[in-house]
């Protein structure tokens, strides 16, 4: 095989261009570092979304051979795998910008209530950080992205005075925050990244709901066009698109002294050298290389001498809730849009109503797909079919409710991922294997998650659509994957300290999803954003020291 | 030459014209064409398969004040199910057979020349069979009949009055003062 080796030297690589990063790209290039950025796939071109395209004209345009640009990598490119029995739903973007060109925007604050919670329960490390230390960052964070959300802060959900202006409840989450309330469960306001104003110079929403299929004017954060392309004006930023990292190489003192990476459509191998290198991939891939990295001096893969990589993988469990509130039924559909995605959120309580449980840690609940959305899949569990059929499916159609409760998985030392013994990629790689169950903790903590749902459905004399009690969503579809390469002052019990820095590689940082020690029953975004400002603070002030 | 959304992105991007009315002028992408009236040809489905496909859809949601799944080209959408995804395919023609082999037992007519009140017997009894092949082909089909019939224009927008992925300015979100906390 050709093989293109360059010999400048460059000051800092970063592999992966989502939110950890885009971030570290951007404050790097801010603070004066050289920056190249890997990224294993390119710019998704914004004014080709299908944004505005009605389902109708979807099916249509798709019959005519026309499609959507492809966001979501097809595992067929880039497979994994699960052990029999067990599924892993893994969803990757690989391209400028990665997931946050299709994320789900929630934007919550990780409380003490997140950070203590190992300590105090004992289970597994502690997070080597406090309130204290993020909150700066969030407060930087979110004033740089826009976050939309209200002043109804909770000690699970802390708030800032740098909100842009809520987004108004629709009818059926302000009767669901209403009947909440007569039960003593508060429902507070979201907390989303979209601009419900203009904002640094960007435009705001504009309320056509078709924020999964990516922002056609930018009106949410993305890393692509909020940090990659400012950090390209400084000059400073050298972005290589479809750059698909096989390995972080190391030097003969031991330091990872750049990175192998396949050209996505030459398949033509490359080296970059390095002073530092920062891994910020998502969770299953950085940890995935981070193995593969294996030397003589790291034959557990790099940074990996205590066997703490590709442990303790860990996420949040969910499972979904409809019902039909009596006020809304037969009512005239209103445009429910909105934000995209519910604008209220059911923050964690099970900590503070002093009631004993026989599980760790909590749970939190969102509602997206509350009210009159695109389609009516609903009607599959109404028994019947017919004149009458149809009738009941349009009068509970405006009366929709959806619950979406979020709890945290325990981090455990056998959720792991591994590239021993399995199959290799197309560029001759190790693919990632990915071992995953739930235990009696989560089995404990979902019966709660049920108990409440139904409650508050009730409260609000919902009907409740059928569901099997115990169903869950499949294991990785929150998207939330972390743990794999997890933070801690321990150095014998974790990967990296509380910066992404590597223990025993001072010159590899990780700073994606991959470091949080738990998952929390919070979406991780916005702290993956602030930990990576965090992170390339302390990075660039020990480069400049000359300690890396 | 630049098109008209390259001229909005570029002049929001230079902010030489206030954001709000850039914002004002925001076009939402142009259909690519009104849906036509052509004539649409089976993919998958034999002509009689398709006829009663499309009397199978038209009795899970007819034709009322509104457009039923038939009068939306259902049973053409699960054609295209089918061709896309064979196994799906597969299972639906075995089940169409199964409902045109119990509608012959009687005296030996096809499910499309029962009268209604024989077809919706039929249907009715695919659907009880707890638990068997029959009841499990009516759920596909009920399934797809929704998936198909609340994705069109007939069935989103007229039947059940969505009318949103739309330009506003702002959003009012409920403003009915009984709803309130």
């Amino acid at each position: 095989m050709y093989f293109q080796k360059s010999q400048q030297k460059h000051d800092v690589v970063i592999i992966g261009s989502g939110a950890a990063g885009g971030m570290a790209a951007w404050n790097l290039t801010k603070l004066g570092v050289n920056v190249t950025v890997l990224d294993a796939g390119q710019k998704f071109d914004r004014t080709k979304f299908w944004s505005h395209v009605k389902p109708w004209e979807w099916r249509d345009r798709l019959e005519r051979g026309l499609r959507p640009p492809q966001m979501v990598l097809d595992p067929k490119e880039q497979p994994y795998e699960t052990p029999a029995g067990q599924t892993f739903d893994l969803t990757r973007v690989w391209g400028r910008g990665g997931k946050t060109n299709i994320w789900g925007r929630v934007s919550l604050r990780y409380s003490d209530v997140d950070f203590e919670g190992p300590a105090k329960d004992g289970w597994e490390i502690p997070w080597p950080l406090r309130y204290a230390d993020v909150s700066p960052y969030y407060d930087k964070v979110e004033q740089l992205i826009g976050v939309c959300g209200g002043t109804d802060d909770q000690d699970s959900l802390p708030g800032s005075k740098y909100m842009l202006p809520a987004a108004s409840p629709r009818c059926g989450e302000r009767l669901m925050q209403k009947a909440a309330k007569g039960i003593g469960i508060s429902i507070v306001s979201g907390r989303r990244a979209v601009l419900t104003k203009e904002h640094n110079g960007r435009a705001p929403c504009h309320y056509c709901g078709a924020c999964g299929k990516g922002c056609d004017v930018a009106a949410f954060f993305n890393s692509s066009d909020y940090l990659l392309e400012p950090a390209l004006k400084s000059g400073k930023l050298n972005v290589v698109d479809n750059a698909v990292v096989a390995r972080v190489l190391v030097d003969e003192k031991g330091k990872a002294s750049g990175v192998q990476y396949f050209d996505r459509n030459t398949k033509q191998e490359h080296t970059i050298q390095a002073k530092v290198v920062v891994m910020a991939a998502s969770c299953i891939d950085s940890t995935r290389i981070l193995l593969n990295s294996k030397s003589a001096r790291y034959p557990n893969g790099i940074a990996n001498s205590n066997d703490v990589i590709g442990r303790y993988l860990t996420e949040q469990t969910r499972f979904h809730m409809y019902g039909f509130l009596p006020e809304l039924r037969g009512a005239k559909a209103q445009n429910d849009d909105g934000i995209g995605g519910e604008h209220i959120y059911m923050p964690r309580f099970n900590h503070r109503d002093g009631k004993k449980r026989d599980y760790l840690r909590g749970f939190g609940s969102q509602f997206w797909g509350s009210g009159a959305v695109a389609e009516a899949s609903f009607a599959k569990s109404l028994p019947g079919f017919g004149a009458d059929f149809k009738k009941g499916v349009k009068n509970r159609y405006p009366a929709l409710v959806a619950l979406h409760p979020y709890g945290e998985v325990l981090p455990r030392r056998d959720n792991r991922v591994t590239v021993e013994g399995t199959p290799k990629d197309r560029y001759g790689m190790p693919i990632a294997r990915i071992e995953f169950k739930l235990s009696d903790n989560e089995r404990k903590m979902v019966e709660e998650m049920y108990d409440t749902a139904e409650s508050i459905l009730h409260a609000a004399k919902a009907e409740i659509l059928p569901y099997k009690r115990g169903e869950l969503a499949l294991a990785g579809s929150a998207i939330h994957e972390h743990g794999t390469v997890r933070m801690g002052d321990d150095p014998k019990r974790s990967a990296v300290n509380s910066f992404g820095q590597a223990h025993e590689v001072k010159n590899l940082y990780v700073l994606d999803g991959a470091i949080f020690p738990t998952a929390t029953e919070k979406n991780p975004t916005l702290t993956i954003l602030a930990l990576a400002w965090r992170g390339s603070d302390q990075l660039a002030e020990e480069f400049r020291k000359g300690n890396l | 030459m630049k098109t008209r959304r390259q001229a909005i992105r570029s002049a929001l991007a230079a902010a030489t014209v206030p954001l709000a009315a850039a914002q004002q002028q925001h076009q939402h992408q142009e259909p690519l064409s009104q849906i036509q009236n052509v004539k649409k040809t089976p993919k998958f489905f034999g002509a009689d398969e398709m006829k009663t496909l499309a009397r199978v859809v038209d009795l899970i949601i007819p034709r009322t004040d509104t457009p039923g799944a038939a009068d939306a080209q259902v049973h053409f959408i699960i054609d295209g199910n089918a061709r896309a995804r064979t196994s799906f395919g597969a299972a639906m023609r075995s089940g169409l057979t199964s409902l045109n082999g119990e509608a012959r037992k009687k005296d030996g007519k096809a499910f499309v020349e029962l009268s209604e009140t024989e077809q919706i017997a039929l249907l009715t009894l695919f659907m009880n069979e707890q638990g068997a092949s029959r009841a499990s082909f009516f759920k596909m089909v009920k399934d797809a009949t929704i998936d198909g019939y609340y994705s069109t224009q007939e069935g989103l927008k007229t039947e059940l009055g969505w009318n949103a992925n739309t330009f506003l300015k702002e959003f009012p979100g409920c403003t009915h003062p009984e709803h309130q906390v």
